[in-house]
């Protein structure tokens, strides 16, 4: 599944610099958008896994969920760091600023350190007992951040954030018509970001979290 | 069409870089994991 996973980024790298089309108005800097899109799917499909870890945690309280939900939130953040670096890059040359307090922006940062504070509030709980529900009931409330960053183009008519899937606010800036190789790049991208490197990032930190926890506690 | 393929590379390189920390970060957490789960060691 790993060597899936690379092999997976390399083709997706491709299809994202290669094969798909150039854009006739922005340039080279659009091919980032795969990876910008990719890296922001799989991060919100790992808080939903740690939404989902959260709930299990809390009616079973096997630890193995708590372990879940921890591995996506790290993953979670990592992936997001990059969609927010991306999107910056590709912010500077096309809206001609790195950041700008939009609603979107905004909601995903808002996102992108409520579970950046998960990981540290976390550490700060001495019994394991009490961080693991600490951490599950954190993740579930957290979710919220998820969706609204999600919907808010849609909610908010005055975001210059483009939607470049379905329809949404008319007043985005950057926003550009796919053509058939773009769309298969994305497909392509969308597919190795969420179902193999995701996965198979979290289930590694898993592993790392099973090997240390017999020096840690039960 | 504008230039901007500079800024393409720049995100590739702050993508692969974040990537790359993730991985190196793991990757050395599992070493010291597995080493102090092993028997010999203690």
């Amino acid at each position: 599944m790993s060597i899936l996973a690379i092999l997976g980024f390399l083709v997706g790298l491709y299809a994202a610099l290669v094969y798909a089309g150039t854009d006739s108005m922005q340039g080279n800097v659009q091919r980032l958008f795969y990876v910008h899109l990719g890296a922001l799917m799989g991060s919100a499909l790992s808080y939903g896994s740690a939404f989902v870890g959260g709930i299990v945690y809390l009616r079973t309280r096997n630890i193995g969920w708590d372990t879940l939900a921890l591995s996506s939130v790290e993953v979670g953040v990592t992936l997001t760091i990059i969609a927010l670096a991306t999107g910056m890059i590709w912010a500077r040359p096309t809206w001609n600023t790195w950041w700008t307090w939009e609603p979107r922006l905004t909601s995903a940062a808002i996102m992108a350190l409520t579970y950046a504070a998960y990981l540290m509030l976390r550490n700060g709980i001495e019994n394991p007992r009490h961080r693991r529900v600490f951490a599950s009931i954190y993740s579930i409330l957290a979710i919220s951040t998820v969706i609204f960053t999600f919907v808010i183009t849609r909610l908010r008519s005055d975001s210059i954030h483009p939607i470049v899937i379905g329809s949404g606010a008319t007043s985005g800036q950057g926003t550009f018509a796919m053509t058939a190789s773009m769309q298969a790049a994305l497909a392509i991208n969308l597919v190795v970001w969420c179902l193999l490197i995701t996965p198979v990032f979290i289930a590694w930190r898993i592993r790392l979290e099973n090997a240390r926890r017999p020096e840690k506690e039960t | 069409m504008p230039e901007t393929t500079s800024y393409l590379y720049l995100g590739l390189v702050i993508a692969l870089s974040t990537l790359g920390i993730f991985i190196l970060s793991l990757a050395l957490r599992l070493r010291k994991a597995f080493r102090n789960t092993d028997p010999l060691n203690k």
